[in-house]
């Protein structure tokens, strides 16, 4: 069942003035949680550069072409405070948090973990937990799509390309909703919540040791891979193998689950964009990609290095800035029609996974997911919508998205003979 | 004949050639596009225009008469 929508308490109003409200600006406020892309264009019609004073300050990139320039100037811009929801772990988050050269070693490392020949070869099982996840929904007709659907295929595609096994899936979810829903919040509070962690940072502990055990030797999963990879041509610590799937964690499944939440918002409401998906399964990749662009979820923070102006506006070394790929994707002066939906557009270039170094590693991964969501729900439930009275409920957080979905499998027109169950 | 011509250094293996026109584009288990520079039918020019636009490097240039890339 979805949650109600929020009464508004008189704390919970947008602030009258556009200026006041991009003053206030922050994912927590309780006004940009539903309609973020509508608040998104007002601060781009307004200006290229804006400022939020709240939680110490921080600049705001609003359009494609300045949001792809930081992202590829990092000598201007840091990553060392990538993650602007504070600090869940008790290391620099491997490698997203690194520069330069010593990023530069860590991505090398890491190269040939998520790679298209990874994807392609974990698609049979991805394919299957798919179905497997399918299953029961199919059997009731309908499901609270986020819940049920899009979180469980996005732990089960970590637990199977990681090598932690698809029956791991009860722990690490009752991990990640603790960090998400308790945890964030006491960090937000100023609360170290790094000893209560510890338990997550257990269970990738375990998994590392249980995989060496079995012997992984020429596994294409991440930890097999890992255990045969080396940095700056030593082989990495049991530390560090944890960093870097915690770190993982975090970048793959709210992501994930965000953006599958988006993409069925949009299939849910366009019935003829569900029946194009199995008549045309060559096109689901540009069918990926646009709903990809048309709503990218994730959204990252940088660190001025040294003063800098654009658009007459001058940023301070120390100063911090929000990159938000989904405000590049809607920029009307990247894509014509921002706000359309159209799988035949000429301008393809879209930075859901980001641009420059840190580009998401995890992209081939979690195109390859999108895609086998897309192909197997539609062979299996090929029509459907918003369940009749209830309302999407969305959230703004580093992987803006949805907290519920609900959806209701709509029977076929009578004597088609197809899905016989509805 | 359509040439194209991809330049390796500026290919990061994003690997959207091959993902959205793979009839003229194929990429390597890691991602990059090592083809060089070959030719293409005329009937694949659009195919090899969609891959070349949706490379995020701009490292895909098509050449030749009636190409405007």
């Amino acid at each position: 069942m979805s949650k109600p929508p929020p009464q508004c308490p008189a704390a919970g109003l947008a602030p009258q003035s556009l200026e006041e409200r991009i003053r206030r600006w922050g994912m927590h406020q309780p006004w940009l949680q539903e309609d973020l892309v509508a608040h998104w264009r007002q601060l781009r019609d307004h200006a290229p550069i804006v400022r939020s004073e709240e939680g110490g300050g921080y600049w705001i990139l609003t359009r494609y072409a300045d949001i792809e320039w930081a992202a590829k100037n990092p000598g201007l811009f840091s990553s060392a405070e990538a993650v602007p929801s504070g600090n869940v772990f008790p290391a620099k988050l491997i490698p997203i948090q690194y520069d330069g050269e010593e990023h530069r070693a860590w991505r090398q490392t890491l190269a040939d973990l998520f790679n298209p020949g990874v994807a392609k070869h974990f698609t049979p099982q991805i394919r299957q937990a798919a179905n497997d996840t399918i299953d029961s929904i199919a059997e009731k007709g309908r499901c609270e799509f986020v819940s049920e659907f899009a979180a469980v295929l996005a732990a089960e595609s970590f637990l199977v390309v990681f090598g932690i096994g698809r029956e791991h899936l009860r722990a690490l979810q009752e991990h990640k909703s603790w960090l998400n829903q308790e945890g964030r919040t006491r960090v937000r509070f100023g609360v170290d919540i790094r000893p209560a962690n510890q338990r997550m940072w257990d269970f990738f502990g375990e998994a590392v040791d249980r995989r060496r055990a079995e012997g992984a030797r020429g596994g294409r999963d991440v930890i097999s891979t890992l255990f045969r990879s080396s940095y700056q041509g030593r082989e990495l610590t049991r530390e560090e193998i944890v960093n870097i799937l915690f770190v993982s964690m975090l970048a793959s499944l709210d992501t994930t689950t965000s953006a599958l939440g988006l993409i069925y918002l949009h299939l849910a409401e366009h019935p003829e964009v569900q029946e194009m998906i199995p008549a045309a399964p060559e096109k689901v990749p540009a069918i990926t990609e646009e709903l990809l662009r048309h709503a990218a979820v994730s959204s990252t923070g940088r660190l001025v290095t040294r003063d800098v102006e654009r658009h007459g506006v001058t940023m301070r070394a120390g100063d911090r800035i929000l990159l938000s790929w989904g405000l590049s994707g809607t920029d009307p002066d990247a894509f014509e029609r921002p706000d359309e939906v159209d799988f035949e557009r000429s301008q393809l270039r879209q930075l859901a996974f980001g641009a420059g170094p840190h580009r998401c590693l995890g992209m081939h991964i979690a195109r390859r997911l999108i895609r086998i969501a897309l192909e197997e729900w539609h062979r299996r439930i090929p029509r459907y919508a918003p369940a009749p009275g209830t309302a999407p409920v969305h959230h703004y957080s580093p992987a803006r998205g949805l907290a519920s979905l609900d959806l209701v499998a709509v029977p076929p027109p009578a004597g088609t003979g197809e899905g016989a169950r509805w | 004949m359509v040439r194209v011509r991809v330049d390796a250094g500026r290919c990061m293996g994003h690997a959207m050639c091959e993902s959205l026109a793979g009839e003229v584009y194929e990429v390597t288990d890691d991602g990059f596009n090592e083809m060089g520079e070959f030719e293409v039918p005329e009937e694949l020019r659009a195919v090899a225009v969609r891959g070349a636009s949706a490379c995020p490097e701009g490292a895909i240039a098509l050449t030749g008469e009636g190409t405007d890339r």
